[in-house]
């Protein structure tokens, strides 16, 4: 027990560093590291996959079989149909307290200390801080049931007996595991979901939002004009609980805390950012990245993320990464990508058969559009579409030569509206282009610089609900904005914010008897298909391992620089 | 035994009470709530029912994106076994979709005529694609179709089966098995596995 403890002390103070570690050689030797391996991995010591024998007599191997799969990354658990998982994490299993503060954090230094010769203010505070914790674990029913031990936990796990002698509900799998591979397994779950987050202190939440370069200076400030004024709302209402709890008349306990928001800007190159975002976290560690904007790629941030295990929930990305098994980034969709798909999708589906160019710029979000088009296209009739590279903003003759390159072609124009100021070529009398599909998030909307024309070329990829059926839904959400006194100039970047910071709240709201950032990202896996009502998309939803919420697209007549004079020309594109 | 665990005791038996219909094989809905938390942790035992559902006119699409209308589909006389999936699903489906993968070996020559087809239940997840991936390791092909459609469509297919739950999290074990049209559908809640389903199977194909 005693080397166990150091273990997981030890832990406690280097757990980023091993995250870093992960898969490594050099950490293999770790009991941590290879408990956490058979928590999240299902693999063995040996290398070999962890195998349960589930209900209906079904044997799961491997991830399936994973601790983490149904308990999910943070221990917290789950409820599924009529299964509730139970949290596992180290407090509800061993009955341990939750460490308040992470390490280093401002105040931890007082709860670690409260010795004597300590000044009564001192006392007072660590006791403050000691007692919070305390009450929210005994309300939290993390400690219904008796503490595990040793020999307990492993009669759990091969016998599917629990603590109290009872059997456990079947979808639980018993597993024939080696007492060392035990051993490792309990060491990991000890210290899992144990401590508090960075970002955490004694009264505060720190979060901050990310704002690439290239964003316009309007937009940043609007962007950050939804997020401070969400979070001071939330913090007045905050006052009035901690009134009452000093005052000892707050019946369900809650850990109440101000949060604060930073403003993380990155400046230069994309290669540096990452060392940039260090930095910021380094000087303020923060509890999540909530919203934030970047028409470049988000990779950069995503790495942050995933290597600094800091969630990012809902950033309004242009290009954000394809992961299959990334965590700890919740995107929005996957924008230019889905676009193309989408775009793809649409014109096979309507049997065009006719001759597609693509026009691009060197920027990212251009040629992630472009790309993905090429590749659906590919896939989808066997032929590549043509292409143009653009390295300058082109003139009239340029886009002359275009309408009257090819009869019948399909142009699709991956474009901001200054590539296309002089294009008036295209919607011309004696254009002999069929249709032009312009994309929405390099457009701000139907404002694309391409005027309309009669014959109804003129075409939008619009991953968004129609604005008419959107209208009613997201009454709420404008009220609080007008209510507010924020001006709706940008509707989608604003209402994208709002709906980033709400959903963060409410997944906190959900928080247990501590700040996890796992569980922040689970609780949005399983809620954020409730948030319809604030979101301009017609449905968000996500499960066990998904991170892009919205995931179609309509194709869209343009008729006016008026979002209400769009007409759908498909129904809502799932590529 | 103290304060906590008879909390923990009570807390089961409300929990159960409200699953009661759907995993406990026999039982009586209304009993002793003890008796109840006593039996709730099982979760190997499975409520079988006949049902009768009018398979509703949709069209769906399988893991090679071609359209399939489902009242066609369903109006043959070969025997049918159905489940609903998601691709994402930890805890259930994993176990599902093994049982199923079983069930032909099982049954031996008594399953040439079995079709067996999964249905999602989150489809603008499951896009075809998605599930062509996720049907390569139980052996998908023509005796085992994986379906997916417009939300709206999957939504009328579960309403017409009785298992819509709202949130595809709240979604629970089934499998419903159908001998030929127009005989009543079998209804299975619960974790079946290969062998029990097999039996239920025989159970349905004697005319």
């Amino acid at each position: 027990m005693g080397r166990l403890t150091t273990i997981a002390l030890i832990a406690l103070a280097t757990l980023p560093n091993l995250a870093a570690a992960q898969g490594a050689g050099a950490a293999d030797a770790d009991p941590l590291a290879i408990g956490r391996r058979i928590y999240r991995e299902g693999i063995l010591p040996s290398g070999q996959s962890l195998q349960g024998l589930g209900p209906a007599n079904v044997t799961l191997t491997g991830a399936q079989a994973a601790c983490a799969t149904c308990h999910r990354r943070s221990g917290y658990g789950s409820s599924e149909g009529p299964i509730e998982v139970r949290s596992i994490t180290g407090p509800a299993l061993f009955g341990s307290r939750v460490a308040p503060l992470a390490p280093g954090s401002e105040g931890a230094a007082a709860v670690a200390t409260a010795q004597p010769g300590t000044s009564p203010a001192e006392a007072a505070r660590a006791h403050a801080i000691a007692l919070r914790a305390a009450r929210t674990a005994a309300f939290a029913g993390t400690r219904q049931r008796p503490v595990y031990d040793e020999a307990t936990l492993a009669r759990a796990i091969r016998e599917g007996v629990d603590v109290t002698g009872r059997s456990m509900h079947a979808a639980m799998p018993r597993y024939a595991l080696e007492p060392s591979a035990l051993e490792s397994l309990s060491a990991y779950l000890k210290v899992l979901s144990a401590q508090a987050s960075p970002g955490v202190t004694e009264d505060k939440v720190h979060f901050a939002t990310v704002i690439q370069p290239g964003v316009g200076p309007a937009q940043r400030r609007a962007l950050i004009e939804v997020l401070q004024t969400y979070i001071n709302d939330r913090n007045q209402g905050l006052r009035t609980e901690v009134r009452r709890e000093e005052a000892g008349i707050v019946r369900l306990k809650r850990t109440y805390r101000e949060w604060v928001l930073h403003v993380w800007d990155l400046t230069g190159p994309s290669e540096s950012w990452g060392r940039q975002l260090e930095a910021y976290n380094q000087r303020q560690p923060v509890f999540a990245l909530v919203s934030g904007l970047g028409h470049s790629s988000w990779r950069p941030i995503h790495e942050f993320s995933e290597r600094f295990e800091v969630p990012c929930i809902l950033p309004q990305a242009d290009v954000p990464v394809l992961a299959d098994r990334d965590f700890y980034t919740v995107y929005i969709s996957k924008g230019m990508v889905l676009e193309a798909q989408a775009l793809a999708k649409f014109l096979h589906d309507e049997g065009e058969r006719g001759p597609v160019m693509q026009v691009l710029r060197r920027d990212e979000a251009s040629a992630a559009g472009a790309e993905a088009f090429r590749r659906a296209w590919t896939a989808a009739t066997g032929a590549a579409p043509l292409e143009r590279l653009l390295d300058e903003v082109p003139g009239a003759a340029f886009w002359e030569q275009i309408a009257q390159q090819t009869q019948g072609a399909t142009l699709v124009l991956w474009l901001p509206p200054r590539d296309m100021a002089k294009a008036q070529a295209l919607t011309g009398a004696g254009s002999r282009v069929k249709a032009i599909y312009l994309s929405s998030s390099l457009n701000d909307g139907p404002r694309t610089g391409l005027a309309a024309d009669g014959d109804g070329r003129v075409r939008l990829i619009y991953p968004q609900d129609l604005p008419a059926v959107r209208e009613a839904r997201l009454d709420v959400a404008r009220r609080w904005l007008r209510n507010k006194g924020i001006t709706l100039t940008d509707e989608k970047l604003q209402l994208n914010a709002y709906l980033a910071a709400t959903v963060t709240g409410m997944a906190v709201s959900h928080s247990i008897d501590t700040y996890s950032r796992e569980f922040l990202v689970e609780r949005l896996e399983h809620r954020l298909g409730t948030a319809n009502e604030l979101s301009i998309y017609p449905r968000m939803s996500l499960g066990p391992g998904q991170r892009y919420a919205s995931k179609g697209s309509y194709i869209v007549q343009v008729g006016g620089a008026d979002d209400r004079q769009l007409k759908p020309l498909s129904d809502w594109i799932v590529p | 035994m103290n304060l906590r665990s008879s909390s923990r005791r009570r807390w089961l038996a409300a929990a159960c009470c409200a699953a009661a219909a759907l995993l406990h094989a026999g039982a009586a809905p209304a009993h002793d709530a003890k008796q109840h938390a006593a039996a709730w942790p099982a979760g190997n035992q499975y409520e079988r029912s006949v049902r009768a559902y009018t398979v509703p006119d949709v069209v769906l699409f399988d893991a090679d994106a071609r359209p399939v209308k489902l009242r066609e589909l369903l109006a043959s006389d070969e025997p049918v076994m159905v489940n609903f999936i998601f691709t994402t699903c930890s805890t259930i489906c994993p176990v599902m979709v093994k049982v199923f993968a079983d069930v032909p070996s099982r049954l031996g020559a008594a399953a040439k005529d079995l079709r067996m087809i999964s249905i999602s239940i989150d489809p603008e997840n499951d896009t075809p694609a998605q599930l062509k991936s996720y049907a390569k390791n139980f052996g998908e092909g023509k005796h085992w179709r994986f379906l997916t459609g417009r939300v709206d469509d999957i939504k009328t297919v579960q309403r017409a089966f009785d298992t819509y739950r709202g949130d595809k999290m709240n979604h629970e074990p089934l499998t419903l098995m159908r001998y030929a049209q127009g005989k009543s559908w079998v209804r299975i809640d619960g974790f079946a596995n290969p062998d029990e389903l097999a039996r239920e199977y025989r159970r349905v194909a004697v005319p």
